[in-house]
């Protein structure tokens, strides 16, 4: 009776068991790490005059990022998140901030909190966002709806430049001023790791992602910034 | 002939060298100035560009010594550190930097801006005194100043072109950066004018493909923001573009465009130098710059070049005289010699070319006119007056004076032909040599009077068919027009003389009454003396035009009147 008893629960158990193993997804782990730039992109600093020299009495800070570092996974299966909004402002002569991911068919808003007005537009798709004056205080809303890399730039002062990344996957982490970032729930597999910085790819990398997930120090090399730039 | 047409074309070729000469020859010489030209250009960009360079540097320390200033210093740590409001900050920073740049305009400072070590604008002076607190740290200069670099920079805000030149201000005991101080430095007419007298070029800012300013009048270089962006790939790839040639109103320009550092770059900013090319070198434009001193005998080899062309001018003039005058000479000589019967013929051997086959041909037209036989072609089916006046006979059958027709004709040949040749009506009783001897015709001596004498007119009427005659006749109608001539002009037959003819006339006489009878016509005015007048006159005509020996005359009937047919008879 034992026995038998032992069996009835046993069975279903197991089956239970059984089945339970094969509907359970695969592990996810995170992608963590650091990201190295050389010291032109860590400059912060794209469009220079003649002259650049440290004072001789105070050491020189290293630029802020600004946020204008991303790191992406392509490769691995991951469920595509929705639109959504995202905000910009620009304050101070500056974008914040200066690069965003969104999914396809996002709408960001620009929002011009500066004194002075700005002409934000895409030089390279003017299809897609005309030069169109934002004044001082106004919003302007523009939806992205196909996948790629977009530069959004001011014609008055070159220097802001908005890099709006439209992927419908969440497999990406905004490098912090430090150089860390950290892609959380990201499936086991071969994926290629992209850096995105000062409005381009400047770094990319083939990685296999285990269940107990990956650090990695990404070095960005001046080299291959230049190949990419070119 | 030869030797002048191998000048001419020996001249022609020289012309055609000398006019290929002028016009490729400065060819070379324009590709040169070219070059020098571009050379210059190169050499202005370049001043251009460290002129550029040390004005930046200039400035950028300019603005790192204000920082200097104590007052200043202690503000802007105030402002950073938040131990102050900061509307009297503001107004403190302002009057101590009006303090410091005093002469900001005459020095070309549009303005100076004093930031807080957290990018706050502090104060201004120039631009937009008024404003204060917003911050500017976003801007590259300043962020970069802030992090405690001196830099640079271009900016092309609100369509100006401000070169730009930042530095940190650090606390006074120079261990942290308390703010930093931008300087703005006017970039159009005055950069343009001070670039002109130092560079030796017009020079020309450009912004986003609108000349900001410009040594020259503004209303010649509408073409010039097009051609530079035409050439922004260059730009980008070499800094500058090569020396252009681009046509401003009237002036050929030579045109440098390079961009400004820093942002203006990427706002399409350019400064351009300008400078007038070269004229053409064409033989025109050549002429037209030569000067009075160029032609003076010392430099201009007007002996040589007059020599030459006298040179050229007298061998063409003599080898025309030798080659065409001298043998026209002789032939007209020669002419002169066959019309006075001096020569038979004309010695064609003397004479080359076409000459020699005009003295060819005239031998040969003697030839022909004293021995052929009259050609049969030349009488078919013509009546006796076309046969002796080729102009009447050409007639469509109007009415004429018979007698006037074949007197007024025609002197024989070759008297006629000499005449021709010779350009003067000159009487040629005929040839009295040659290869055999001529028969001329005797003169036309009975007829008292010329062609109104006739006492009756002839008509010109269809000729019948004939047989077999050589010589078609006239037809002869007295009733055709009556000719009113006077009695005292009247032909005076010449009656019981010797004419061998004489019978004939009468017979002819007796049957042109009987057919008129005949026909019904009427014999009043009709004797037979002005008859036999008029036949003897047409018949010495046509013994002196064909040289036969006589006429003979018949008549016959035509469309119901009387008429006369002649027949040359030679033998």
């Amino acid at each position: 009776m034992i026995v038998l008893r032992s069996r009835r629960t046993l069975l279903p158990a197991a089956a239970l068991a059984l089945a339970l193993g094969w509907q359970t997804p695969v592990q996810a782990a995170a992608v963590k790490g650091t990201v190295s730039l050389p010291p032109d992109l860590k400059t912060g600093r794209l469009l220079t005059g003649y002259w650049r020299v440290e004072n001789t009495n105070v050491g020189v800070q290293n630029a802020s990022l600004r946020g204008g570092t991303v790191v992406l996974l392509v490769g691995p299966q991951y469920q595509a998140i929705p639109p959504k909004s995202v905000a910009v402002e620009i304050s101070g002569l500056q974008a914040n901030p200066s690069t965003v991911v969104i999914s396809e068919g996002s709408v960001v808003e620009f929002k011009n909190a500066d004194k002075v007005a700005h002409d934000l537009s895409t030089p390279k798709q003017p299809q897609l966002m005309a030069p169109e004056r934002l004044a001082s205080g106004t919003v302007r809303k523009q939806r992205f709806g196909t996948a790629g890399e977009y530069l959004v730039r001011c014609a008055e002062y070159p220097h802001i430049v908005i890099s709006v990344i439209v992927t419908s996957s969440p497999l990406f982490a905004v490098v912090e001023d430090k150089g860390g970032f950290k892609i959380p729930d990201v499936p086991e597999g071969h994926a290629t790791l992209k850096v995105w910085s000062n409005g381009r790819w400047v770094h990319e990398q083939e990685v296999d992602v285990t269940s107990k997930g990956l650090d990695v120090a990404l070095r960005v090399q001046g080299a291959a910034l230049k190949e990419n730039a070119e | 002939m030869f030797l002048s047409k191998i000048w001419f074309v020996l001249v022609g070729l020289l012309a055609g060298v000398a006019v290929t000469a002028a016009f490729v020859a400065p060819r070379p010489a324009d590709r040169h100035i070219e070059q020098l030209e571009g050379q210059r250009m190169d050499r202005a960009q370049y001043a251009a560009e460290q002129m550029l360079k040390n004005d930046a540097r200039r400035w950028i320390d300019y603005v790192a010594k204000l920082g200097t200033d104590g007052k200043l210093i202690d503000a802007l740590d105030a402002a950073t550190r938040g131990m102050s409001e900061l509307r009297p900050l503001h107004e403190s920073v302002r009057n101590r930097m009006r303090e410091l740049v005093p002469d900001r305009a005459a020095i070309g400072v549009e303005s100076i801006i004093a930031v807080d070590g957290k990018g706050r604008v502090v104060a201004r002076v120039g631009d937009d005194e008024g404003e204060f607190g917003e911050s500017i740290a976003g801007a590259d200069v300043v962020a970069d100043a802030l992090r405690g670099y001196l830099s640079d920079d271009v900016w092309g805000a609100g369509n100006r072109l401000r070169r730009i030149g930042a530095a940190p201000v650090l606390s006074k005991s120079h261990d942290r950066i308390v703010g930093a101080l931008v300087v703005a430095v006017e970039t159009g007419k005055r950069l343009a004018e001070m670039w002109k007298q130092n560079l030796g070029v017009d020079v020309a800012i450009v912004l986003r493909k609108t000349v900001l300013s410009s040594t020259l009048a503004e209303a010649l270089l509408t073409q010039l923001p097009d051609v530079i962006e035409d050439h922004a790939a260059e730009i980008a790839s070499h800094k500058r573009t090569r020396a252009l040639p681009i046509h401003m109103g009237n002036e050929r320009m030579l045109v440098v465009a390079a961009p400004f550092a820093g942002e203006a770059a990427e706002q399409r900013a350019y400064y351009v130098l300008l400078t007038k090319k070269s004229p053409e070198s064409n033989p025109w434009a050549l002429l037209s710059s030569t000067s009075s001193d160029d032609l003076k005998w010392g430099k201009f080899p007007w002996l040589q070049l007059g020599g030459g062309l006298l040179a050229i001018v007298f061998i063409g003039l003599y080898l025309q005289r030798i080659e065409v005058e001298n043998p026209l000479r002789r032939l007209r000589s020669e002419l002169h010699s066959l019309a006075r019967q001096e020569v038979q013929k004309i010695d064609d051997r003397r004479y080359d070319g076409k000459l020699g086959g005009i003295a060819r041909d005239i031998n040969a037209t003697i030839e022909y006119y004293t021995h052929a036989p009259l050609p049969k072609s030349e009488t078919a089916k013509k009546d006796i007056s076309a046969i002796l006046d080729a102009k009447a006979g050409a007639g469509d059958g109007r009415s004429f004076d018979v007698s006037h027709a074949a007197l007024s004709k025609s002197p024989p040949l070759p008297a006629a032909m000499a005449a021709s040749l010779f350009g003067t009506p000159r009487s040629a009783p005929g040839l009295a040599g040659g290869p055999p001897p001529v028969p001329m015709a005797p003169p036309p001596a009975p007829l008292a009077a010329p062609a109104p004498a006739a006492p009756y007119a002839v008509a010109v009427a269809p000729t019948p068919p004939v047989p077999a005659p050589s010589f078609l006749p006239i037809p002869v109608s007295a009733s055709a027009r009556p000719l009113a001539v006077p009695p005292s002009e009247a032909i005076t037959p010449v009656v019981g003389s010797q004419d061998p003819d004489e019978a004939h006339f009468n017979q002819v006489f007796e049957e042109y009454r009987a057919v008129r009878q005949n026909c019904g016509e009427s014999l009043a005015g009709l004797s037979l003396e002005k008859f036999v007048a008029k036949l003897r006159s047409n018949r010495d005509q046509l013994v002196a035009k064909y040289q036969c020996r006589t006429a003979h005359f018949s008549v016959y009937e035509k469309d119901g009147k009387a008429a006369i047919r002649a027949l040359p008879v030679r033998d």
